[in-house]
């Protein structure tokens, strides 16, 4: 009997090692290949805030109009099209629609057949003219301002508007909004994440339990810092994450994950935008482009060297395990945001957009 | 208190109406049960003609031959929009007033199901596989998309403003839908309207076309071979953006028609042109049908119960080669003009039997039919058996929609006020301003009780208002000067315009919370001191609320004072101010409102303002 127990725990625990061995991760895929993009293409002088992506059409929103691709060039329409501010800081396609939302530090433009239509601060419910975020929850829209989130019911013409009056927020600068099943984030510039319950229709706050803004004395208690400048859902794996100005949060619906530049692959504390894709949070930063892998702990670096880029495979120790040098780069460090087309990375810099091309594995194989 | 002024309000209307409930509006007993037919199909045979009675909430169906009616359906209230799908088999009504389509089987009139919309449905129309319905929703200002296998709605497509006239093109890739308003605008300048292009295949908007200097585009219709892409829609072209004194000819509206002209790879050009002529207008055109074979055009003019009739080779051939000033001469109709058909009272819809033979022509204030034998282009009347005995209201009724009255027959109550309604102009109607006190046209429904009138407050009652400064300000005659039964008549017609019921706040429910945080906020700041809910939300006396401008003269506002409008229906109609400056009602306060007479909102936040106006809705 004894020995029977024996011999089935020794099997046991054969096979759970054999089980846990690790398994051979494919290679990370990186680009390896930079095209960019600017005033000679058709694109206005100075920052790319967004992209998005209608169907083939690459919309970016700049300082100076809304740009989008077309044959190798860009064309901008501008507030002589109708747009209602030059300066477009967030963008919103809505699939149901064909739509297309454009929140600019002058209101609200929505784009549709070819004709804009504003809402303002003084035009209509809109909470505040700079809208620095846009998030579409079925017909409902969201905007993050920077003095609310504003609530858009078009069936209706109905706004509805959250401030220090009626939700948990210190600051009511609102710089990011997503959507979730059942609740809506809005990254709060000083006042972490809010997340309002749809079903209950109530606000729940996030913040930095350590209340400092450079400090961190419990790394995954809570989030990172409340200086929260944008918000992501991962449906694959349904983390949250947050880009802050001192680090990056990831929330898997339970426990915090903190991420920092000093002991992991993080290039730069300082989040423009993440960007959650496929179990994967690509994230834009002062210093360039991270991809990060929580279940493989992995991160893929991409830090513009001269007119190159030096792309680094970091593991979760903050080591890197492996580097590889392309020929071109990026226009800029500082990027805003990404979007993605089948084998194409879109980047939005602070000197134009610039598309990442010819995908290829970091290196041959992992182990 | 506020729920018994809404009742209170409600019944006084329905009272004036003779509707025994303002959300079914069905006649009340005893009360006349006129039918006022407003839409015609027939039957993919031709067998079967159908007409939908907004008046009696009713559809008929009637042997196309005979006349005879066959079967009548009681459908929702107030329908306006009739289609005929899956090969003759499905009927679709839209209920402007209960806010749905009845899907009806064409075979026995029974009821299928009834589908979602958005608010004020009006026009619509399916693909050409009866996959998808569309629905120009008037009061939403948007077009819902239903799914007819799960029969809910799939989405909405903004449609500014007012949509109205639904139609799938020919080869059945797209959907047009045109507006009776234009987008809101700078008041002293001529509206741009809108026709709204739907992508059948993706269900998204293609482009949007702009109709230059046009209100109240009326239901599209695409001209057959040779002359595939060609649509043409009846309109009026207002001359608002000059004084009312310098307009020519004494015509302060065109009645007209605007043609879209397809342009490979782009939006389509748009040309207009007058059918007007210059002895004798052609007050709102409204119905367009082609014949069979496409060889002529029939459009009705439903002020003038009379139907033109045009060639087709000569009206699209003129459209390739345009004559120079072509919108706005006025010999341009008489080039393709063959002949006129007299109809009855008001007709406002036409339609051409499958074979050809001959058209039907809806007499909506005649509940009546004319059928046109298009060989010999002879009538005959179809009676509709309603009720015989006219009233003053309905005499009253007959004379907003007509321009027998007005200068050349050019323009007629309905020609600003499309349904009782306001067209969203601002003019400058007074002779001895040229240019300055721009006012804006106001609703008519639910203005009794509401006197004085004109934004000046200068008529006290609607017989002056009607009488002495219509006939000398629109219509340009001695209008109802001598006719004291006309007027009158006209009076009871117009002080009994109902208003629908209002999609923000339902007879009988409790405001919502955000709601009724507005109504604190206009308890508190007392609003109600001219804005007195109990009286239509207005007072009868004027006052200075600060909103004179420079274009505004003081022989026209005594003071700066100006009527207090009524709030109902408020959300519905703007702009806003006597200008029509404040094209929405947060502009009321953003903009217009900086020596604080018009309410003192400092410290006021927007989550109060959006408050106040969630509660202004309600109205």
């Amino acid at each position: 009997m004894n020995r029977t127990l024996h011999l089935a725990i020794v099997v046991g625990l054969v096979a759970a090692l054999v089980g846990a061995a690790p398994a051979v991760a494919p290679a990370p895929i990186i680009y390896t290949r930079w095209q960019n993009f600017g005033p000679r293409e058709g694109l206005p002088p100075g920052r790319v805030f967004c992209l998005a992506l209608q169907g083939h059409r690459v919309w970016a929103g700049t300082e100076n109009g809304l740009a989008y691709y077309r044959h190798g060039r860009w064309k901008t329409l501008t507030s002589k099209d109708g747009l209602v501010q030059q300066a477009v800081l967030s963008l919103a396609p809505d699939p149901q629609t064909g739509d297309l939302w454009i929140g600019t530090f002058g209101g609200v433009s929505q784009y549709s057949g070819g004709v804009f239509h504003n809402y303002t601060q003084l035009n209509s419910g809109l909470v505040n003219n700079v809208v620095y975020g846009i998030a579409i929850e079925g017909r409902t829209l969201w905007f993050a301002t920077a003095a609310g989130v504003s609530r858009f019911d078009p069936d209706t013409q109905e706004w509805t508007t959250y401030t220090q009056e009626n939700a948990p927020m210190g600051d009511p600068w609102g710089y990011g909004v997503t959507v979730a099943p059942g609740r809506v984030l809005v990254a709060m510039w000083g006042s972490g994440i809010l997340e309002y319950n749809q079903r209950g229709r109530y606000w729940r706050p996030f913040t930095n339990p350590n209340q400092s803004p450079e400090i961190v004395l419990f790394r995954n208690q809570g989030l990172v810092n409340d200086v929260v400048s944008s918000v992501s859902y991962d449906r694959a794996t349904q983390w949250w994450w947050a880009g802050t100005y001192f680090g990056l949060s990831g929330y898997d619906g339970r426990d915090w994950h903190n991420y920092l530049a000093s002991d992991s692959g993080l290039i730069s504390n300082f989040i423009n935008k993440v960007h959650a894709r496929g179990a994967a949070v690509w994230i834009c930063t002062n210093r360039g482009l991270n991809e990060f892998e929580p279940a493989r702990r992995r991160w893929i670096v991409y830090r513009r060297q001269g007119a190159g880029t030096e792309v680094e495979l970091v593991n979760g120790a903050g080591r890197v395990a492996a580097r590889r040098k392309t020929a071109t780069a990026p226009a800029s460090a500082y990027l805003y945001d990404v979007a993605f087309q089948p084998g194409r990375l879109w980047v939005a810099t602070a000197q134009g957009v610039s598309l990442g091309l010819n995908p290829q594995p970091l290196f041959k194989k992992e182990n | 208190m506020f729920k018994r002024w809404r009742r209170s309000c409600v019944l006084l209307v329905m009272a004036a109406v003779g509707y025994g409930s303002g959300a079914q509006g069905a006649p009340a007993a005893g009360a006349p049960h006129y039918l006022d037919p407003e839409a015609v199909v027939f039957s993919p045979s031709g067998r079967t003609l159908y007409v939908l009675c907004q008046g009696s909430n009713e559809l008929l169906a009637l042997d196309a031959a005979s006349g005879k009616i066959l079967r009548r359906a009681t459908v929702g209230a107030h329908p306006s929009g009739l289609a005929i799908a899956s090969g003759g088999r499905t009927l679709f009504v839209s209920n402007t007033w209960a806010n749905n389509v009845s899907e009806l089987d064409a075979h026995s009139l029974g009821l299928l199901r009834t589908l979602p919309t958005g608010w004020g449905p009006v026009g619509l129309t399916t693909d050409r596989e009866g996959r998808h319905l569309f629905i120009a929703n008037s009061e939403s200002n948007d077009v819902s998309i239903d799914d007819l296998k799960t029969g809910k709605e799939l989405k909405r497509l903004a449609a500014w403003r007012w949509p109205h006239g639904v139609m799938l093109s020919r080869g059945g890739r797209y959907v047009y839908v045109s507006g009776l308003q234009a987008p809101l605008h700078p008041y002293d300048q001529a509206p741009v309207s809108e026709v709204t292009v739907i992508r059948v295949a993706s269900l998204t908007v293609a482009r949007r076309i702009a109709v230059p200097n046009a209100v109240q585009l009326r239901t599209p219709a695409e001209a057959p071979r040779p002359w595939p892409g060609v649509i043409l829609i009846p309109e009026i072209r207002p001359h608002n953006e000059v004084p009312i004194v310098r307009v020519s000819q004494g015509w302060t509206l065109n009645n007209a028609m605007a043609a879209l002209l397809p342009r490979e790879g782009t939006t389509p050009a748009t040309l207009q042109f007058p059918l007007d002529s210059m002895e004798r207008g052609f007050a709102l055109p409204e119905g367009l049908a082609f014949t069979r074979g496409g060889g002529h055009i029939l459009v009705t003019s439903a002020a003038s119960n009379r139907v033109a009739v045009f060639d087709t080779r000569g009206l699209l051939g003129l459209l390739g080669h345009p004559p120079a000033r072509m919108a706005d001469r006025m010999d341009t109709a008489a080039r393709f003009e063959e002949r006129e058909i007299a109809s009855g009272r008001d007709p406002v819809a036409v339609a051409v039997a499958p074979a050809g033979r001959f058209a039907v022509v809806v007499n909506r204030l005649d509940d009546s039919l004319t059928r046109i034998d298009l060989r010999t282009w002879t009538t005959a009347t179809i009676p509709l058996n309603g009720v015989e005995a006219i009233t003053p209201r309905r005499r009253g009724q007959r004379l907003f929609y007509s321009a027998r009255f007005a200068y050349q027959g050019g323009v007629a109550c309905a020609s600003c006020h499309p349904e009782g309604d306001q067209n969203g102009l601002a003019w400058d109607l007074q002779s001895r301003t040229m240019g300055r006190c721009r006012v804006t046209v106001r609703t008519l429904r639910g203005i009794a009780g509401t006197a004085p009138f004109n934004w000046n407050a200068s008529s006290p009652n609607l017989e002056t208002q009607d009488g002495v400064g219509a006939a000398a300000i629109i219509f340009r005659s001695q209008g109802f000067l001598g006719h004291k039964r006309e007027l009158e008549d006209l009076v009871a017609f117009v002080s009994s315009i109902p208003l629908p019921p209002n999609p923000y706040h339902r007879v009988g429910q409790p405001l919502t919370r955000q709601q009724r945080r507005g109504k604190a906020l206009f308890d508190n700041m007392g609003c109600a001191g001219c804005h007195n809910p109990a009286s239509h939300g207005t007072a009868r006396f004027s006052v200075n609320v600060g909103t004179m401008t420079a274009a505004d003269d003081n022989s026209c506002f005594h003071g700066g004072r100006v009527d207090i409008p009524q709030l109902e229906e408020i959300a519905l109609s703007p702009p806003y101010l006597h200008n029509g400056e404040a094209r929405s009602l947060e502009e009321i306060w953003t903009k217009y409102n900086q020596t604080q007479k018009h309410g003192v909102i400092a410290g006021m936040s927007k989550r109060d303002l959006n408050d106040l106006i969630q509660y202004l809705h309600t109205f």
